[in-house]
């Protein structure tokens, strides 16, 4: 057989499609030899609007939509006049959508011209690789792209089989595609190493499709027929994924320069914490929560051969979570490689600092830790696991060694109060010299979450999420099984405290590249250098032996009696009221994060590289052959500038 | 009993956020100072040092050297080919370490300007050098490397070029002239493309090993 496997837009242009490089290497394990060709609708399209619009609609444009619009569905709504074959579908809608939330379209609706055109073109380039099976790998806002596409291969050449899988088609969403969708014939649930092999092998062989696990198929009358699941792919047969054709495509593509190619690789898949803790608001490991993960020797190899073969050192592992073993097995492995790799990896927030050492060392420079809050009381609500005061320290903690922090707050939680904010945003200012959020969102419900799964969390009436509107033309119950994301009565915090906790995330923001705290011995004292933006520009000078042991012992969050305790254990007592009123005095200064009875002191070892200055001046005046003036050295007086 | 926390002013005792001053030379700069100690600012005098030096980043760092202030006027000539590029080589390596220097004096080498952006300019000789208010330009001109090829990335003219080197003689001699090395042996390429300045004879490679990263990291 002959087999496309297809990645449409918003797929990220800098990234091969990880899907797609798996099935590519697992077509493989099928029973006879086939064909396989990668299409990547998502760089063809960027190349299109380029060429249409004579380069004023750039890849900047599109990753506003892939970033930004992803929460809007901004992307689907582009491609949704391709797919109802109507130039201005639900234009209106989707105008006063954006409104409502004060919202850039960015180029969406001149991008929008164009997705019609372009629809045509790509069924053509696909068909003309003459695919026997054509599969699309859909997940977020690919879905109305690829039905777009879909529906004018099956036009065009009927004979042509249509599969669809991916995020977008786990659990109900699956079936409700293929029902919805009558020019797919297939769509698989679930992860797909097995299901699409077997696949293959059934329509090679001209078998019945019963046996595909996770296969919504059409039945005698067209009808939609859905098979049972099978287990979780086991760990080995999660191939190493072939990017063959992306980096042929990315080679060719007049974007070329515009573009920073990054590498996408999975070590792991699941959640050890979701096993144990699912995160309340947390859907993205939709069916398939087991943690599993590949063995560190097999990492380091397959990691080694994909930097070897594309000559690309940045790295994007998509785990939901690092393994814990991989701090003992994998980083030392990456770290003895020896060579300059940028990785970014999700952790868990708790790291110790020795941790955050070895992820340094091993090259992951930016990780997502899910901090998501800084206040206990609202993380004990989402079952995150961690304290306040561990999120502020791992945020102080990854400034010294140079790891960029992802982060987004989130609020709207069931059962969180303005009580347990309002200290918090208190405290921002403080923290300004740490890496702010990048966004700040009140939660949807996530398919899959359990806030979807257990109504009585809080989110007891639910609807699919207002964005769908301007998508799907449905019937309201088949697209409650098609949605991903919901939405219901707003909880949680609202009014002056939401107001209060966003424009306090902004000013932080907004502050931050200014901003430095920094503390280093002075012989027998501490000195913390005060330079955030908000505070008085001065030298805290931290004296006498007890107070620098209790500086030192704040590095960990700690109680105030725990903090007493240690101390009179290391033989350097104080009494509680001078230790609480010494602690009053570093909070007054900004000099330490309180919350939920715990204390963590904020003062970073170094200040954090800036590398945004924009353009070079022209500042290195050259004398070219001029004779000097003097033949001595003049010397200068030193001198020094008030910092 | 000392006060529990007093206030000073804002470089009180250093001129910057640093605990210390050390009045030191280019060939002691990143001698190991007292575990423990705080970060310092390092004064020199002396500037003719740096024509043997072995400053390394990673020794500024060990060392805790947060800064470094030139006193005396510096000229990068022709003439004096050692010094020169021993200098520029201890400005690339405080670069890359993130560490900001103050200096003045004056630049009378054979090359366009545009190929030095990266590195800190001297200061107008008008007045005493004074310490920078941080790191200059972070990642103007840096490279990375990884097994059997290395990863330019260069924007000191304002665009931003990557290029991957892979012939071995190439990187061989990027590596080779990171400490002044005689010119005759570098390939005419890395010259042609700026990345290694020839100075009467001998030669030095201009973008640094990238050692630390931004924050963001996505920013270089």
């Amino acid at each position: 057989m002959r087999i496309c496997l297809v990645s449409m837009p918003w797929h990220l242009l800098e990234t091969p499609c990880l899907p797609v490089g798996l099935l590519h290497a697992r077509i493989g394990a099928c029973r006879e030899r086939h064909e396989v060709a990668d299409y990547y609708g998502n760089l063809r399209w960027a190349e299109f609007l380029g060429e249409r619009t004579a380069g004023e609609i750039s890849s900047a444009d599109y990753a506003y939509v892939a970033d930004r619009g992803i929460w809007h569905a901004m992307g689907d709504w582009i491609f949704a006049s391709a797919l109802h074959d109507d130039p201005r579908w639900q234009e209106e809608t989707f105008r006063a959508y954006l409104d409502r939330r004060g919202l850039d379209p960015g180029t969406s609706v001149r991008m929008r011209e164009h997705a019609q055109e372009f629809c045509d073109l790509a069924a053509a380039e696909i068909l003309a690789r003459e695919p026997d099976l054509v599969g699309f790998s859909s997940t977020f806002q690919q879905n109305v792209a690829s039905l777009s596409v879909a529906r004018r291969i099956k036009r065009l050449r009927p004979a042509t089989k249509i599969v669809f899988g991916g995020g977008n088609c786990d659990g109900p969403m699956g079936p409700a595609l293929h029902r919805g969708f009558p020019f797919l014939d297939y769509v698989i649930s679930g992860e797909g190493e097995i299901a699409f092999v077997a696949l293959v092998d059934a329509l090679a062989a001209g078998r019945r499709l019963d046996d595909v696990p996770g296969l919504a198929h059409r039945g005698d009358g067209g009808e939609t027929v859905v098979n049972g699941r099978a287990g979780m792919v086991p760990i080995d047969l999660i191939p190493q994924p072939d990017y063959t054709e992306w980096w042929q495509a990315i080679q060719a593509s007049p974007l070329r320069g515009e573009l920073t190619p990054v590498l996408i690789y999975e070590a792991a898949r699941g959640c050890w914490w979701g096993e144990k803790h699912h995160c309340t608001f947390c859907g993205l490991n939709g069916t398939s929560m087991k943690f599993r993960s590949k063995p560190a020797p097999r990492v380091r190899d397959e990691l080694a051969e994909l930097v070897r073969t594309y000559e690309i050192l940045d790295v994007v592992t998509v785990d939901n979570i690092l393994d814990t073993a991989y701090f003992r097995d994998l980083l030392p492995r990456l770290r003895d490689l020896g060579w300059d790799l940028r990785l970014r990896y999700e952790v868990k927030a708790n790291l110790q600092p020795e941790q955050l050492d070895l992820l340094r060392d091993a090259g992951v420079c930016h990780i997502q830790p899910g901090i998501e809050s800084l206040n206990s009381q609202v993380l004990r609500l989402m079952d995150k696991g961690v304290h306040g005061t561990q999120n502020v320290r791992l945020l102080r903690d990854a400034n010294d060694r140079d790891l960029t922090v992802d982060w987004n707050y989130l609020y709207g939680f069931p059962g969180e109060t303005a009580a347990d904010y309002r200290p918090v945003i208190g405290q921002f200012p403080a923290l300004v010299h740490l890496q702010p959020p990048s966004g700040i969102t009140r939660i949807l419900i996530e398919r899959f979450s359990p806030h979807f799964e257990r109504p009585e969390l809080g989110f007891a009436e639910r609807r699919p999420a207002e964005m769908y509107r301007h998508v799907y033309d449905l019937d309201p119950a088949e697209l409650e099984d098609l949605a991903y994301q919901f939405e219901s009565a707003p909880q949680g915090i609202g009014g002056a405290t939401e107001e209060a906790l966003r424009s306090g995330v902004a000013a932080w923001q907004r502050d931050h590249l200014d901003s430095a705290l920094t503390w280093q011995a002075d012989g027998d004292d501490i000195v913390v250098f005060d330079r955030r933006t908000g505070f008085p520009r001065q030298e805290h000078i931290v004296g006498g032996a007890a107070r620098v042991r209790a500086y030192r012992l704040l590095e960990r969050p700690r109680t105030l009696p725990g903090l007493g305790r240690e101390l009179a254990s290391a033989g350097l007592a104080l009494a509680e009221d001078t230790l609480a009123r010494w602690l009053g005095g570093l909070r007054d200064a900004g000099l330490v994060f309180e919350d939920g009875g715990r204390i963590v002191a904020l003062a970073t070892r170094r200040p954090s590289l800036r590398a945004r200055d924009g353009l070079p001046a022209d500042d290195w005046l050259i004398e070219a052959g001029a004779e000097p003036a003097d033949t001595g050295r003049p010397v200068a007086a030193s001198g020094t500038r008030a910092g | 009993m000392s006060p529990s926390l007093r206030f000073r002013a804002p470089g009180a005792a250093t001129g910057g956020p640093y605990a210390r001053r050390i009045d030191t030379t280019a060939d002691d700069l990143d001698a190991v100072r007292e575990p423990g100690a705080g970060a310092a600012l390092a004064v020199i005098a002396e500037p003719d040092g740096f024509a043997t030096a072995e400053v390394t980043g990673a020794g500024l760092e060990r060392a805790g050297v947060a800064a470094v202030l030139i006193t005396e006027r510096v000229v990068l000539s022709p003439r004096d080919p050692v010094m020169s590029l021993g200098f520029l080589r201890f400005l690339r390596e405080a670069t890359a370490t993130g560490v900001p220097v103050g200096w003045c004096g004056r630049c009378e080498l054979d090359c366009a300007p545009v190929l030095l952006r990266h590195l800190p300019p001297p200061q107008p000789m008008t007045a005493p050098a004074t310490i920078p208010d941080g790191p200059h330009r972070f990642g103007l001109c840096h490279y990375r490397a990884g097994p059997g090829f290395v990863l330019v990335t260069d924007r000191r003219t304002g665009r931003e070029r990557r290029t991957t080197l892979r012939d071995p003689e190439v990187i061989g001699a990027l590596t080779a002239c990171a400490r002044p090395a005689p010119a005759e042996d570098v390939p005419p390429v890395l010259i042609a493309a700026g990345l290694v300045l020839p100075v009467a004879g001998q030669a030095l490679t201009l973008p640094y090993r990238l050692r630390r990263w931004p924050i963001p990291c996505t920013d270089i």
